[in-house]
């Protein structure tokens, strides 16, 4: 069977007048190493000698890499009726001499093979002696659509290992964007196309308001506290929106193209109408070492003891799969005011791993509550990274800057399990000695929200503290710390602090909309956490406040299942619904 | 100036260089400079091979070639020269990835072994095609022929006996690799790869006592060998 679309109705939609907004903004950006604000100059003919200009500086790079690949072919294509020929020479020679990094994650293998790609269709019929890794013309192109087709196919099928990164989901959008647009081979264009369907869609499913909600395997550091700042808002506000505020360069190849997000994506990005529930599976990066540590931590942390024979995760045999990656159960409970999101817990990602997160629609800059335990150690390195593991963590401070700060907002621990049931979340932690640091960190932002904090009373729980209540724009928020804390001022907001062996903390939420200040207050006084070896629940109304399992039944059957998406894990078909809509990504061939 | 060394056989030294100092240098980015590097006066100057933007963890050559054909394990696979390093062509695809280092039979070269983060590899022709070998994904950044088979294994950070009081600092902690030559307790030459302070090397020490004292860090190398982690050295005897 082809490769195809299925629809019962859709339509597209992309202004001409944003297209011609974005391309018309970066154009005019002033000129700097970037392929995309030279790539918009020359296409429109703006500040040309300045873009010529810097196109020689960026092409006498004696190397380069995937980054440099994508913007060069990205240029190179999206100019090819204008760009002046003794240019397109010098793009040739550079694919000739430079030799570019190829990168060791899932994002950076898609740039590299995909702008491999398209330049050996470009220049079809050149021997091994006329590209830099000594390949021919055919050979790259063979090696890099297998390559697509592998990963295509991966993710469509097992699920994607850099998932809902609000970083890097910019750098797999652009060369689909550029694969989907420019590549000759009609089935192969189609699978581009399909696949670019595919990003979006995830993350239309997971966005309210231009924010990524829920957990993600890679954000970057403002991102974590204010998820507006992440470098796919470009995106989202351009094909969801279809305004663009936060404008960053690429967003100009793909105003450069005749792709158009469909419809329905829009609909399932904006239309917060009606609450839903997704489950989504994915994968974690490949591991490489202590593979016999991570399936005690994945035990641990999805346990919370030795004794884990009653932890349904643990008997569907959900740890490392045979190429060893780690499993991810991400779920997420969106409504029109808020999205509360989160994994289970533990590492599969490292450095920049978000475990969970409650965004709330705000216009307002840092719209997020979120909570972690700050792990550091050279065993999360040296499982993910091939260098020695004492010297990666030695040196690591100047590639990933904050990694070993123990105020730091992002970063897994395998000592942290986390349970959500819509609009309750549990996370507990239980600290070992060797850790370095014995703190869990909760971010509530202070700034530019209007907040009101009170501290009913409720001593009668085995817990010490009391809960506490905010408001935050669009929602009440409780937390309940499990543990005793203090207050330390964070530049943005507030940061509650841990230091037991044991804690946690219990977050729940509701529309501001929908419930008074004084009766969320009475609710939560009215609640009696109780804490039992499978649950924690509100002993106070029998449940119906707060009941949440911790030996959850943790489904890896659907990639996606959620009132908008579908997908069965294995089928590589994707069934998008929106009302009475029906859009069907059918990857099989 | 570094002090000359002596010896009755033609060394060639490689220098596999990971990155430097700067910014991304490891973790997902390399940089310029990295790469392969040889130097044929012991480590007095070095000359960089083939491409400076990669991740060089190992090397190995066809012996009976005198150095004409090189294999270069690097972070984006295994690269080949038959032309002493003037060129060089990537022999393997996108499946093999963090090669951390190579064996070549020397009894038949077409057979070549890899030893990656994600299990070792195999070809038995020349580098034409390449399968993974024993179907394992075990993190092996060491291999070697040992009685004509070879034996994966991960490679420890080695440490002096004795540290003399030049070494003993946090400048050359994380020492990746010692290369004698002759491998015994009076060797001629000692070199040191660091992994952050370039190559030390001394000349008729006994190793591995305390009388490093000869070995001295060499300036000119930090000039002309930019990048300062050298993940591994190997040392080959060859006809000048």
């Amino acid at each position: 069977m082809m490769a195809c679309i299925l629809l019962t109705t859709s339509g597209y939609g992309q202004s001409r007048q944003t297209k011609s907004f974005v391309l018309s903004r970066i154009a005019s950006t002033p000129v700097r190493n970037d392929f995309a604000i030279v790539a918009a100059k020359i296409r429109t003919g703006t500040d040309t000698a300045h873009a010529y200009k810097q196109l020689d500086t960026l092409l006498s790079r004696a190397y380069g890499d995937m980054f440099w690949m994508y913007g060069c072919a990205g240029l190179y294509y999206a100019t090819a009726d204008v760009l002046r020929p003794e240019y397109k020479a010098k793009i040739r020679w550079a694919w000739k001499h430079h030799t570019p990094y190829r990168g060791d994650t899932e994002n950076h293998f898609l740039m590299y093979y995909g702008s491999l790609l398209l330049m050996s269709q470009e220049w079809p019929d050149l021997p091994d002696t006329e590209w830099f890794m000594g390949k021919s013309s055919k050979e790259i192109y063979n090696e890099s659509k297998e390559y697509l087709y592998h990963w295509i196919d991966e993710t469509v099928r097992n699920g994607m290992t850099e998932w809902s990164s609000p970083r890097y989901g910019y750098y797999y959008i652009t060369p689909l964007v550029l694969l989907a647009e420019y590549t000759k081979d009609t089935r192969l264009k189609h699978r581009f196309e399909m696949m670019l369907e595919y990003i979006l869609a995830d993350y239309a499913s997971d966005y309210l308001n231009g924010c990524y909600c829920g957990a993600h395997s890679r954000v970057g550091d403002d991102a974590a506290i204010d998820p507006r700042a992440a470098e796919i808002t470009s995106y989202g506000e351009y094909f969801f929106e279809d305004s663009v505020k936060h404008l960053l360069p690429d967003v100009a190849f793909a105003a450069m193209t005749s792709f158009e997000c469909p419809t329905i994506i829009r609909d399932i990005a904006k239309d917060r109408s009606q609450p839903y529930e997704q489950y989504s599976f994915k994968r974690g990066r490949q591991m490489i070492r202590y593979l016999d540590k991570w399936s005690n931590w994945a035990v641990y942390s999805n346990s919370g003891s030795e004794d884990y024979s009653h932890d349904s995760t643990i008997r569907a045999g959900a740890l490392l799969d045979s190429t060893l990656h780690a499993p991810v159960y991400k779920y997420e409970y969106m409504t029109k005011d808020y999205c509360l999101g989160s994994m289970q817990g533990g590492i599969v990602q490292p450095i920049q791993q978000q475990s969970w997160s409650l965004v709330f629609n705000s216009d307002k800059p840092h719209n997020i509550i979120t909570g972690l335990h700050p792990y550091v150690s050279a065993e999360e390195l040296g499982m993910f990274f091939p260098e020695y593991p004492s010297w990666q963590l030695e040196r690591i401070e100047r590639v990933k800057r904050g990694y070993s700060s123990e105020d730091k907002w992002y970063g897994g621990s395998p000592y942290e399990r986390i349970y959500q049931d819509k609009n309750v979340l549990v996370a507990l932690y239980d600290l070992p000695d060797s850790v370095k640091y014995h703190h869990v960190d909760l971010f509530l932002p202070w700034n530019e929200h209007q907040v009101d904090s009170t501290k009913p009373v409720n001593t009668s729980a085995e817990y010490i503290p009391d809960w506490r209540v905010f408001k935050y724009d669009s929602i009440r928020v409780g937390v309940y710390p499990l543990a005793e804390f203090h207050e330390i001022k964070d530049p943005n907001g507030m940061r509650l602090r841990m230091s037991a062996r044991h804690c946690g903390y219990v977050i729940y939420c509701e529309s501001a909309r929908s419930v008074s200040a004084r009766d969320f207050i009475a609710k939560l006084v009215g609640c009696d956490l109780q804490e039992k070896t499978d649950r924690i629940y509100s002993k106070g109304d029998n449940g119906r406040t707060i009941d949440v399992s911790l030996s959850p039944t943790r489904d890896g059957s659907w990639l996606f299942k959620s009132m908008f998406l579908k997908s069965k894990k294995g089928s590589g078909i994707l069934t998008m619904r929106y009302k009475g809509e029906k859009r069907v990504l059918d990857f099989r061939e | 100036m570094c002090p000359p060394i002596a010896s009755a056989q033609h060394l060639r030294i490689f220098a596999c260089a990971i990155g430097n100092d700067s910014t991304g240098a490891f973790m997902g980015g390399s940089t310029n400079g990295s790469g392969l590097y040889q130097s044929d006066d012991t480590g007095k100057t070095w000359k960089h091979l083939g491409w400076n933007n990669i991740k060089c963890y190992s090397m190995d050559m066809v012996q009976s070639s005198n150095g004409r054909i090189l294999y270069e394990a690097t972070g984006l696979g295994v690269l080949r020269s038959t032309d002493y390093g003037e060129h060089w062509k990537q022999i393997t695809d996108w499946r093999i990835s963090e090669v951390m280092d190579i064996a070549i039979d020397q009894k038949n070269p077409n057979e070549i072994y890899l030893a990656t983060a994600h299990g070792p590899w195999r070809t038995r022709d020349g580098g034409k095609t390449w399968s993974e070998f024993h179907n394992s994904r075990q993190y092996s950044n060491g291999v070697q022929f040992i009685d004509s088979v070879p034996n994966f294994f991960e490679r420890q950070l080695h440490f002096v006996g004795g540290r003399p009081e030049q070494l003993d600092s946090a400048d050359i902690s994380g020492k990746a690799n010692i290369l004698l030559h002759p491998p015994d307790e009076n060797p001629a030459v000692v070199l040191i790869s660091t992994l952050g302070n370039g190559i030390y090397f001394g000349e008729q020490v006994r190793y591995p006592c305390g009388e490093f004292a000869k070995s001295s860090y060499c300036d000119p190398c930090q000039n002309v060998l930019p990048m300062r982690q050298i993940w591994r050295l190997r040392m080959f005897g060859v006809t000048p």
